[in-house]
């Protein structure tokens, strides 16, 4: 009953009017920055410590978090119209999304990101409402040995991702987790394929990669059409900039998966919305009754991974408030704020500042009304980008990505990274290699073999480590029925029919 | 035609005031010899940060920056840059780019020394200019509250038994500060530092969330990584590695050294400047920053952020730096990780 009248107290907080325009602020500046690529919300957070000094708290943090959930709207919009994801997490968005505007229903790719972040926003945080308290005790059972179960898993999803050759799917993993493997070895403190550049000690950027591989080739592959005067028409866009009905049917189930799977996913520390998102992407192919419309414009690929990666930062909020540990760089910037107004995020946090906790987590089902209503009305802005000339489009994709992959470290190695990357995917292109896989390898492939190898520190090198807990138990057998379902499912159809016959 | 006549002209009229100009400069000088050698900055300085916006380091930065504003103790506005990367050895670069330019600055941490032995970095410690230690952050070990090793006693006779038998976590790679203070705890007492089971698990933060669910049975790290758990109960810490007990929310914390076990790790947070310095600009920073760290608002930083009050000028710092060089040089070099190519 306390905690029913510090959640009503809570919406008071979060509708006084001070709280309201930081609300509006926070989501505002959070749309902004996920628009512009490489500029993240971690960095948009951090540059706005200093200006937040002698702030009420709450209000600071208020705006913090609407800067962090509104950058995952923001995140699709460039994803989807010129295939440059704008945030990490909306990496899968840049392959479906980008597809539909081509055939003319960016509107509708837009909309469905919007409609579905905002429900499942509202779901992540119904969840940081509910379960935020219950939820601590998972968070804490999951070790290395767990992480490495639960990477094992998403890992697992490759097979999906492929395209019609296994071999090319696996030409792409393989990169993908040699790329991963650049750097500082944290466990051995040793530099592993740095080649003598300082710049490559703590890894090839996810982001720098990806921005290559995605918008760089788009470039490659347009120039060669100019070039060669078989480039397409202007993408025009086709019936209204609303969903269909029959788009509408397709979203619904992946929008609500996917804000079921990024809260969980959210939840967890260290996993992150492009991990939701990928997994996301993955369930609604495998779920899919024309899975190969997948990778060629399927809405449910653009409806889900924007969903999981949404509600993901409300799962995020969870060990941040209960345990005062940040899950990611956004969550550890907050982190950061926390401490610099005098507030100890951890479990004692509930009790002491009832006010701060709600006002925070209610403002946040105001930020996603806020947003939803801020970014629908924009769309029509935005699909006007695709009525502009290639000929200042391309230059144009070429500069945003150049910035975006600068701002994130103000290095030069990685200019010429998007570079080579974008060659790299331009060529994938030409010899029908997926790109998919290699994305999938490199987020996960790191976090793998740390946290193999840290299981393995910890148990002395004993294998059981890996059969010891109820959960790791419960991701490996999820492991082997998921590389079995392709094999599987077809037997299940064959006998399924041959009944139908007889 | 008509500008260049007036350009020579200029210059010959230059010409004919310098040698009077430095008659008044020679007299100046040898009056008031203090004045002379006062440098002060020209344009905006700039204080560079080893690593992204967010972390204890930025924080420091940002927080120098506006005491030095508000405090009106530079002519010239701060600014401050991220130049993250490569354990701070990015920024290291960046800053002597600037050499001999009293403007630009870093902050630094012990990566500075770690990074110089162990061949990360391409500057070494003695091509920068000390200028200032600000803060210091003795490491802790940690456990969880419901753990069976109560006081630093308990972990040692553990070790000794079995080096093997904990799992420590050392944020955030091996070699670092986090890791020289596990080997330094127990080769104080007496155990094969070679044999230690040191995990890296990510950040500190990661490294907390992991003590706190039982997955290791101790963790290395800053007195700030684990103060608010320590707060509410959920983590002990049995021992920190600091030359006396520190205050706040440690003031019942026992020191390794007291429990008969000395041992002391400083994750120091300074200030440096670019080679080539002049004495002058050492000078002028130092009449700087030993202000800033008066004020109140630093004072309550500290205080905030478990950061230990530890303010040495250019020249204390120096000696630091050494002694830490020689400190790190014995201890990486037993556990056979030096890398360095020849001075």
């Amino acid at each position: 009953m306390e905690t029913l009248t510090h959640i009503l107290h809570g919406f008071v907080v979060a509708t006084q009017p001070i709280n309201l325009w930081y609300t509006f602020l926070g989501v505002f500046m959070g749309t902004i920055i996920g628009v512009l690529p490489g500029i993240g919300p971690s960095a948009g957070i951090a540059l706005l410590i200093p200006i937040t000094y002698g702030m009420n708290p709450t209000s600071a943090l208020i705006m913090m978090a609407g800067i962090y959930y509104g950058a995952k709207y923001g995140g699709s919009t460039t994803a989807i119209l010129i295939r440059t994801p704008g945030e990490a997490a909306s990496v899968m968005t840049s392959i479906d999304g980008y597809e539909m505007a081509k055939k003319g229903r960016a509107g509708a790719a837009l909309a469905v990101s919007a409609i579905g972040s905002f429900i499942a926003g509202t779901i992540g945080v119904i969840g940081l409402t509910l379960f935020a308290v219950p939820l601590t005790s998972m968070a804490l059972k999951f070790g290395p040995a767990e992480y490495f179960t639960l990477m094992l898993f998403a890992m697992t999803a490759v097979s999906t991702l492929t395209g019609k050759s296994p071999a090319k799917g696996i030409i792409a993993t393989i990169l993908g987790l040699m790329i991963a493997t650049i750097g500082i070895d944290l466990q051995s403190g040793q530099a592993r394929y740095t080649m003598g550049i300082p710049e490559f000690q703590d890894g090839v950027g996810f982001v720098v990669v990806v921005v290559g591989l995605f918008a760089m080739a788009e470039v490659l592959r347009g120039l060669e059409g100019i070039y060669r005067g078989t480039s397409a028409e202007a993408m025009k866009i086709k019936g209204k900039l609303w969903l269909t009905r029959e788009e509408w049917r397709r979203s619904i189930g992946p929008i609500w998966r996917g804000g079921i799977i990024g809260f969980v996913i959210g939840v967890l520390p260290g996993a992150g919305g492009t991990i939701a998102a990928i997994m996301s992407y993955t369930t609604e192919k495998r779920l899919s009754k024309h899975p190969e419309e997948f990778g060629h414009g399927a809405i449910e690929g653009v409806a889900g991974p924007e969903s999981a990666n949404n509600s993901d930062t409300a799962g995020a909020l969870v060990p941040l408030l209960t345990l005062g540990i940040p899950g990611g760089g956004a969550t550890a910037v907050m982190l950061g704020a926390f401490i610099m107004y005098g507030v100890q995020p951890g479990p004692m946090l509930f009790q002491t500042r009832p006010d701060l906790v709600w006002g925070l987590i209610n403002s946040m089902y105001i930020g996603n009304v806020m947003l939803v209503v801020l970014n629908l009305p924009l769309i029509g802005l935005f699909v006007r980008l695709l009525y502009i000339p290639q000929g200042i489009l391309y230059p144009m994709i070429v500069a945003i990505s150049a910035i975006g992959a600068y701002a994130i470290n103000g290095s030069v190695v990685d200019l010429w990274l998007i570079l080579l990357f974008g060659v790299i995917g331009y060529i994938f292109d030409k010899v029908d290699i997926p790109v998919a896989p290699l994305v999938l390898s490199l987020v996960l492939g790191g976090m793998m073999e740390q946290s193999f190898r840290q299981a393995m520190t910890i148990s002395g090198g004993e294998l059981k480590i890996f059969y010891g807990s109820a959960i790791t138990v419960t991701l490996l057998v999820m492991s082997l029925i998921s590389v079995m379902l392709p094999f599987i499912i077809p037997r299940l159809r064959a006998m399924g029919s041959k009944g139908d016959e007889s | 035609m008509m500008k260049f006549n007036a350009v020579v002209g200029a210059a010959m009229a230059l010409r004919r005031v310098m040698p009077m100009l430095s008659i008044a400069a020679i007299f100046l000088t040898a009056t008031l010899p203090a004045q002379a050698q006062v440098w002060r900055p020209e344009k905006p300085i700039e204080i560079v940060v080893p690593t992204t916006p967010g972390g204890g380091i930025d924080r420091s930065a940002r927080l120098l920056q506006k005491i030095i504003q508000e405090e009106k103790l530079s002519p010239v506005p701060v600014n401050v840059t991220n130049k993250p990367g490569a354990g701070g050895a990015l920024s290291l670069f960046y800053l002597n780019q600037n050499a001999g330019d009293g403007h630009v600055v870093a902050i630094n941490s012990p990566n500075l020394i770690a990074n110089d032995l162990n061949g990360r970095g391409t500057v070494k410690y003695r091509e920068v200019t000390p200028i200032a230690n600000l803060f210091s952050e003795y490491t802790v070990v940690a456990v969880r509250a419901d753990s069976p090793l109560k006081r630093g006693q308990d972990f040692i006779d553990r070790l000794r038994k079995d080096p093997q038998s904990l799992a420590v976590s050392t944020p955030t790679t091996l070699g670092s500060v986090n890791h020289l203070s596990f080997v330094l705890v127990a080769k104080a007492g007496g155990i094969d530092s070679r044999k230690l089971k040191a995990v890296v698990l990510g950040s500190g933060g990661d490294a907390v969330t992991a003590l706190l669910g039982g997955h290791i049975d101790a963790h290395t790290g800053t007195p700030s990584s684990v103060v608010r758990m320590v707060q509410a109960g959920q983590i002990r810490v049995i021992g920190i590695l600091a030359p006396k007990r520190i205050g706040g929310p440690y003031a019942d914390t026992p020191t390794w050294t007291e429990q008969g076990y000395k041992a002391v790790m400083d994750t120091w947070r300074g200030v440096i400047g670019p080679k080539g310095m002049t004495a002058a600009q050492i000078a002028w920073w130092d009449g700087v920053l030993a202000k800033a760290v008066t004020s109140d608002l630093w004072k309550q930083a500290l205080e905030q952020n478990t950061w230990e009050a530890n303010y040495l000028n250019s020249s204390q710092t120096r000696e630091l730096f050494d002694s830490e060089y020689a400190n790190y040089r014995a201890i990486l070099g037993e556990l056979g990780m030096i890398k360095q190519s020849a001075p």
